[in-house]
């Protein structure tokens, strides 16, 4: 197996993580953040698990990573089940007709 | 060979998360993130996390992707200005303006980008490792992180009691 | 020895009871109508017997008490009361005349509304009379003269609706006015000179000699003028006529007037030859306008007001010509025939419902008491002998025909004029009395079956009067006043009953004078000098044109200057005002305000710009929060 160069993948990490945030940022659509914050996270799993591939012997990036999905999968059950709530509530999930924080 | 392999890889995962920020449809959105993540697994895999590729496509693909496109088809509203009733699975997103996104994102990227040439990481200089991580991670969640693992466990069942317990009607009647 | 204590207790009982009953009355108001006139009386019979008390207890050594006032820095104002042979004269004559007119007033008006309000200011009249009595220095006599003044306005006004009764109230009140501001000069000018106004300290203090003594005694007399209705203010006393007719018996006829004359008996000792002298004159010229003017009188109160006067005017000169005994003892009876004349026409107004003599006539038949009563008075006026009048005038007269051989020359003349207007006196009452109660009854409008005698409370008091008006009341030798007890009390001047000649002559002039006024034609041909008689010389008009019309024009320019200057300069200070104000609204407008509102204007932008910033959208927050993250990356690399 050929080694590659891990600086790709932090740029690669760097550059996935920029399109998730300008996702976040631009769409309106509550689930299209999520799905952005989802890439976000990946980005930064991938930053972890190149970084873990020096480590061999503890993996602590991998296992971190690890822990992140996890994680991520519990936030995306909230957050969809949060979602559905917003949607009952605002029979909208459109973020900006939602701003019950503005008054 | 490996690094065409790579290469398309990382194609796959940029030009699909691109196909995420630039699709107004929120299902093709969904679609275009599955591929993203599997681009990102086979990346995981490249970077000797066979492991982790895996669960990432147990955990993303099957789990995650699953909840989310349920919850497009939940919350999906018949608006008056979607017309088209021939297409039931065009659910449409509006985009706000492009400029704070292209601020944000590429000011972002340009940051990181210039750290990230800048600088010069000794651990890189070393020789990767490639064997199977499956043993190590099984070893390590065992011992080192066993406290964690735990509360990942215990934190997974809150969650998994907290969105039923949300997504639950509060009012029977609807 | 009478005890002090006593008589200053019953001095105060006798100086409060009358303004107690008099508030009593004025506070209860209308249901104090009918209790009002007996308890009055009561009242003023309660001071009667008071008062005769007093003359018991007192005898003929003068007591005066004294109490501080004010203290002033080294000064001191003391109230002070005086009880001599004078104030025992005046005590029980005010009280008697008092009572007899309350009582005829409980009958007079006995269908009169406004009863309380009469009987309370009679009270107040009398506590302010015997307070002049018994006042025992100047100003204690000036504050009661004052009330007087005020109780005298109240009650000519009292008819108040009737408007030559107001106008009457207030002719009456500002010229005693003019009087009584002549007295209070003449009592700043006593206190200038001698430091205090003490009856009994004056004689040792002032000294009636010079030019200043004699400006004094013409100020002091100048109370005189106005309350009794001298020479240049005798036009109110007639006029005043138009108040219910028992008040001009007690006020204008018996002891308001009479109060200036008992002023200048208190004060003769301070007159100084030069002042006796304008007083004799004033006296003179009084006496007999005033006669005359009585002469072509028709209002049967209006003769008896002109001849109040002349016979006041003919005290001053009692007074003037040094005879204080003599004038006092004509006040005395005049006191008596004058109410009882009031109060007898009063019965006539009452009959016949009208006041003009030349309506009446033949009452002699229709009401023999009062006829009788009148008569009686009339002649006691009149000077005839046997009646008391021809004693007091006759000490008058004695008086000032020694005082002119003492003085010589012309002074003859005042003598001369005085038995002048004695004649005049009886010629006029010699008319009244034909007019009123002799020949045909002439009202038409007022049948001659509807003149009613008055019942016994209107005739009795007449009778008194009357009865006290007889010459045997006072002496019993009934020619000479040499004789009669008040000749004991106060010792006539003069050699009396030695000069029988002034009293045969005094007796020639009243015969002559009522045979001519028996005989005046009537009614009186219009001429010059029947009218100047029933103008009263035209002192009215003069005055009207004299006085009166100067000070409405000069009101009248006064009121221009106000008009053209003063309220065009405070028009102009308004409007520079308002200009200002406009300017001053102008600038707060533009920069208080503004600065107000800028800030509001300013704080709502910065709110507008901050509330942007927090509107509510997620992704706004992140987009901040990422842009944060890049300038603190941008600062540290």
């Amino acid at each position: 197996m050929e080694p590659i160069n891990s600086g790709i993948y932090l740029l690669i990490g760097a550059a996935l993580f920029s399109i998730g945030l300008a996702v976040v940022v631009l769409k309106r659509h509550a689930i299209m953040v999520l799905m952005g914050i989802e890439l976000m996270l990946n980005a930064v799993n991938l930053n972890l698990i190149a970084f873990s591939q020096y480590d061999p012997d503890r993996l602590q990036g991998q296992m971190f990573s690890l822990f992140v999905m996890i994680v991520a999968a519990a936030e995306a059950a909230i957050a969809l089940a949060i979602i559905l709530q917003v949607y009952r509530h605002f029979r909208t999930v459109q973020l900006d007709e939602v701003n019950e924080l503005r008054k | 060979m490996v690094q065409i392999v790579f290469y398309l890889f990382i194609l796959l995962t940029l030009g699909s998360a691109f196909g995420v920020l630039l699709t107004r449809n929120v299902l093709y959105a969904a679609f275009f993130l599955l591929l993203t993540l599997l681009g990102v697994a086979g990346l995981f895999v490249l970077a000797g996390a066979d492991f982790l590729a895996v669960s990432q496509i147990m955990i993303y693909v099957g789990g995650v992707l699953v909840l989310i496109i349920f919850g497009v088809m939940l919350t999906h509203t018949k608006d008056a200005g979607q017309t088209d009733f021939t297409r039931p699975n065009y659910v449409l997103t509006r985009h706000r303006g492009w400029l704070w996104a292209l601020v944000v994102a590429g000011g972002i990227f340009s940051v990181l980008y210039s750290a990230l040439v800048r600088a010069n990481f000794v651990l890189f200089g070393r020789e990767p490792f490639f064997e199977s991580t499956v043993d190590t991670i099984g070893r390590q969640l065992m011992t080192e992180f066993v406290v964690p693992f735990e509360i990942a466990g215990v934190l997974l069942l809150v969650a998994l009691i907290g969105a039923s317990t949300l997504a639950a009607s509060s009012r029977p009647d609807r | 020895m009478p005890d002090d204590n006593t008589v200053r207790n019953v001095l105060w009982l006798i100086l409060l009871l009358p303004f107690v009953s008099g508030s009593l009355w004025l506070l209860a108001g209308r249901r104090a109508n009918g209790p009002a006139g007996w308890a009055a009386s009561g009242l003023t019979l309660v001071g009667l017997g008071f008062s005769v008390w007093v003359i018991l207890l007192a005898g003929p050594e003068t007591i005066t008490l004294r109490t501080d006032w004010l203290a002033l820095s080294g000064r001191s104002v003391p109230i002070t009361f005086r009880v001599d042979t004078l104030t025992l004269l005046m005590l029980p004559l005010v009280h008697f005349i008092a009572l007899l007119v309350q009582l005829f007033s409980i009958s007079y008006l006995h269908d009169d509304r406004d009863r309380y309000r009469y009987f309370g200011f009679l009270g107040l009249f009398i506590g302010s009379m015997l307070g002049i009595v018994l006042a025992g220095n100047l100003l204690v006599m000036y504050v009661f003269w004052e009330l007087v003044g005020l109780s005298s306005y109240l009650l000519i006004g009292f008819w108040y609706r009737k408007p030559e009764a107001a106008v009457a109230a207030k002719k009456a009140f500002i010229m005693n006015r003019i009087g009584d501001a002549g007295f209070l000069l003449g009592i700043f000018l006593l206190i200038f000179q001698s430091g205090t106004t003490e009856l009994s300290e004056l004689p040792a203090l002032f000294l009636p000699e010079g030019p200043l003594a004699t400006l004094t005694g013409f100020f002091l007399f100048c109370g005189c003028i106005g309350k009794s209705a001298q020479f240049p203010l005798s036009t109110w006393l007639p006029d005043a006529m138009e108040g219910p007719t028992p008040v001009s018996a007690l006020i204008h006829a018996a002891t308001m007037v009479a109060a200036g004359i008992f002023l200048l008996a208190r004060i003769h000792f301070l007159l100084s030859p030069g002042a006796l002298m304008i007083i004799t004159g004033i006296g003179t010229i009084t006496m007999l306008m005033a006669a005359y003017a009585a002469l072509y009188q028709n209002d049967i109160k209006k003769v008896l007001a002109y001849s109040t006067v002349s016979q006041l005017g003919l005290m001053v000169v009692g007074m003037g010509t040094g005879n204080v005994p003599g004038a006092l003892f004509h006040l005395t009876t005049h006191a008596f025939f004058k109410a009882g004349l009031f109060l007898a026409s009063g019965v006539v107004i009452h009959g016949t419902n009208t006041q003009d003599m030349r309506l009446m006539g033949g009452l002699r038949k229709r009401m023999p008491v009062t006829f009788i009563g009148y008569a009686v008075c009339a002649a006691a006026l009149a000077g005839v002998p046997l009646f008391s009048g021809f004693l007091s005038k006759e000490a008058v007269l004695t008086g000032a025909f020694d005082w002119a051989g003492r003085s010589g020359g012309p002074a003859f003349l005042i003598p001369v004029l005085a038995l002048l207007s004695s004649g005049l006196t009886a010629c006029y009452m010699a008319r009244q009395t034909r007019m009123v109660f002799y020949g045909e009854y002439r009202n038409t409008a007022h049948p001659a079956d509807h003149v009613h005698e008055g019942d016994f409370l209107l005739t009795g008091p007449v009778i008194v009067l009357a009865a006290l008006s007889l010459g045997f009341t006072f002496s019993w030798n009934p020619f000479s006043a040499g004789h009669s007890w008040f000749a004991n009390l106060f010792p006539l001047s003069g050699e009396t009953g030695g000069h029988l000649w002034i009293a045969l002559l005094s007796v020639a002039v009243v015969a002559g004078g009522v045979g001519l006024g028996w005989r005046m034609p009537e009614p009186a041909a219009s001429t010059v000098w029947t009218r100047l008689s029933e103008q009263n010389w035209h002192l009215d008009e003069w005055y009207r044109r004299l006085i009166v019309r100067p000070f409405v024009r000069f009101a009248r320019q006064c009121y221009r200057f106000d008009q053209l200057l003063i309220d065009r300069l405070v028009e102009w200070i308004g409007v520079g005002t308002v200009v200002l104000a406009h300017m001053v609204a102008w600038l707060d407008r533009t920069f208080v305000d503004g600065l107000v509102n800028g800030a509001a204007w300013l704080a709502r932008r910065l709110g507008g710009l901050t509330r942007q910033v927090q509107n509510g959208r997620v992704q706004s927050y992140i987009v901040s929060a990422v842009v944060g993250l890049l300038l603190i990356l941008w600062l540290l690399i």
